[in-house]
């Protein structure tokens, strides 16, 4: 199994972990609550170096990857992120990505479980296309990240850094120094908090996580990060994102810009918008405590991709993927262990930026 | 972590037993693998369960676990508290945090089922 450059600091604190596509990652460090309520009140540290980070550079390399992905890579600045997808000639989704524009290139964040997957694509496509002046690196097992997320996470980190975090915007990122280490900070991440993502060499991880730990920084787990990119209604590769499904479906159809001349999927999304849509991601919020789970079925016409119980709602949510001739209906039936049960159609995200923590928040109080 | 008291499944649940009433729930083991319990699928009451059958259901954040009937008999009564508070069971699984009561049906099965010694050995061979 892959092993991050923290797995051994993982189990000696104890860590519950799983193997997770191939990767040991911890699934928890004490609980996924508590851990939860760690990032949406203070901040809290996790291990990502299972995503792929690849740097593309070459004089023809903007042209490549505006050919090859969604979104429009000539609208970037330099340093600045954008979410993007790239997409098979069906114009399913093969992947949801970051990509960076940086010094003579750019990065390209990945998720873990499709990195050899991107990879192989993406030579493929150099060949197709005949593009010589493009060099793809791999980063895996050399650099990866350690994301700091929630409303403190920058006055925590800049003890530590180099660079002003005040001047380093939203989906920007910064050449910098974590305690005489070099890293780059992107202000980016995936619980619907300020935060960042810190990209460091694999041999200073470890200096890292510890100088974060001392800050008081509770260590989090996958556990800890679904639940809460469920409720900023982040789509996850694997349950919302997949090569079954077209990026018109999901609420982050934005990133698909059909008014670029040419990219791979364009043709095949331009027909499916002209013979109308069939399928659309909604939220659903649960009027019991039962949890609609990943391939739970809704009666009416429909699946869950994801679920979990809401900290911040107090009530179970979900993602799902209904049939388009359903998008009117305010409650759906979902069939969980062979009973129906009733959830309210709501709007996305689930949870919003605020002071008032959380419906289960006190309940956890009066328990600990 | 285990009471002497307690005869334990192979699922990792427990019965207290006195007389012919058994109550039920999971084990400490059970309830720190689960995690943050957050929903118990009770059992109804005046069913007729079956000894190693599926009784109900414990959710916790992250995963499903279904509950297997330590011993056959009928329920006689529920945790409701733990409808409001299921995470009852990780702060108190062997008191406050039972699930459920049945009225044995054939004592007999008791012999099925492990002694604390019996069931930590289990746990320290997985």
């Amino acid at each position: 199994m892959n092993k991050t450059p923290l797995n051994e600091l993982h189990k000696q604190l104890n860590a519950k972990m799983v193997d997770f596509y191939g990767w040991e990652l911890p699934v928890r460090f004490t609980t996924i609550i508590d851990e939860y309520f760690a990032v949406r009140k203070k901040a809290g540290i996790f291990d990502v170096f299972h995503m792929g980070i690849f740097f593309i550079r070459g004089e023809k390399s903007e042209k490549f990857l505006d050919y090859i992905t969604a979104n429009d890579v000539g609208k970037l600045n330099q340093n600045q992120v954008q979410y993007s997808m790239i997409l098979n000639n069906s114009g399913k989704i093969l992947d949801d990505i970051l990509i960076t524009k940086y010094r003579d290139g750019f990065y390209m964040v990945v998720n873990g479980i499709n990195v050899s997957k991107i990879e192989k694509w993406l030579n493929e496509k150099k060949i197709e296309l005949k593009i010589n002046d493009v060099y793809i690196e791999n980063f895996l097992g050399w650099k990866g990240i350690i994301a700091i997320q929630g409303r403190f996470s920058a006055d925590i980190l800049q003890k530590h850094v180099s660079i002003n975090l005040n001047h380093l915007r939203r989906f920007y990122v910064m050449d910098s120094q974590f305690d005489e280490k070099k890293v780059v900070i992107s202000r980016t991440g995936y619980t619907g908090e300020d935060g960042f993502e810190i990209i460091a060499e694999r041999e200073d991880a470890v200096k890292i996580w510890e100088a974060l730990l001392k800050e008081g920084v509770k260590p989090c787990g996958l556990g800890a990060r679904d639940i809460l990119r469920l409720e900023a209604a982040f789509p996850l590769y694997g349950n919302e994102l997949s090569e079954d499904v077209s990026p018109l479906w999901t609420n982050v159809s934005w990133v698909v810009k059909l008014n670029k001349k040419s990219f791979i999927g364009r043709e095949a999304l331009l027909n499916e918008q002209n013979e109308g849509i069939k399928k659309k991601l909604i939220g659903l919020k649960g009027m019991e405590k039962v949890i609609a789970r990943k391939g739970h079925k809704i009666k009416e016409g429909g699946i869950i991709t994801s679920g979990t119980l809401s900290p911040f709602l107090g009530e179970p949510i979900a993602l799902a993927f209904i049939d388009k001739g359903l998008t009117k209906l305010k409650k759906l039936t979902v069939i969980i262990r062979d009973e129906e049960h009733s959830f309210d159609v709501v709007e996305l995200p689930f949870y919003k930026k605020t002071d008032n923590f959380g419906a289960l928040e006190s309940k956890v109080k009066i328990l600990r | 972590m285990y009471p002497s008291d307690l005869k334990y499944t192979r699922e990792h649940e427990w019965a207290r037993i006195e007389g012919d009433i058994a109550t039920v729930g999971i084990t400490n083991y059970a309830q720190e693998e689960l995690g943050d319990i957050v929903y118990v699928d009770l059992p109804k009451e005046d069913v007729d369960i079956h000894q190693m059958n599926e009784f109900g259901v414990v959710e916790s954040v992250k995963t499903v676990s279904q509950l297997y009937a330590p011993l056959s008999g009928k329920i006689i009564e529920t945790n409701k508290k733990l409808s409001e508070n299921a995470a009852l069971i990780n702060n108190s699984p062997y008191e406050d945090g039972w699930i459920a009561k049945i009225r044995i049906k054939d004592k007999s099965e008791i012999d099925e089922l492990m002694t604390a010694d019996e069931y930590r050995h289990q746990l320290e061979g997985m």
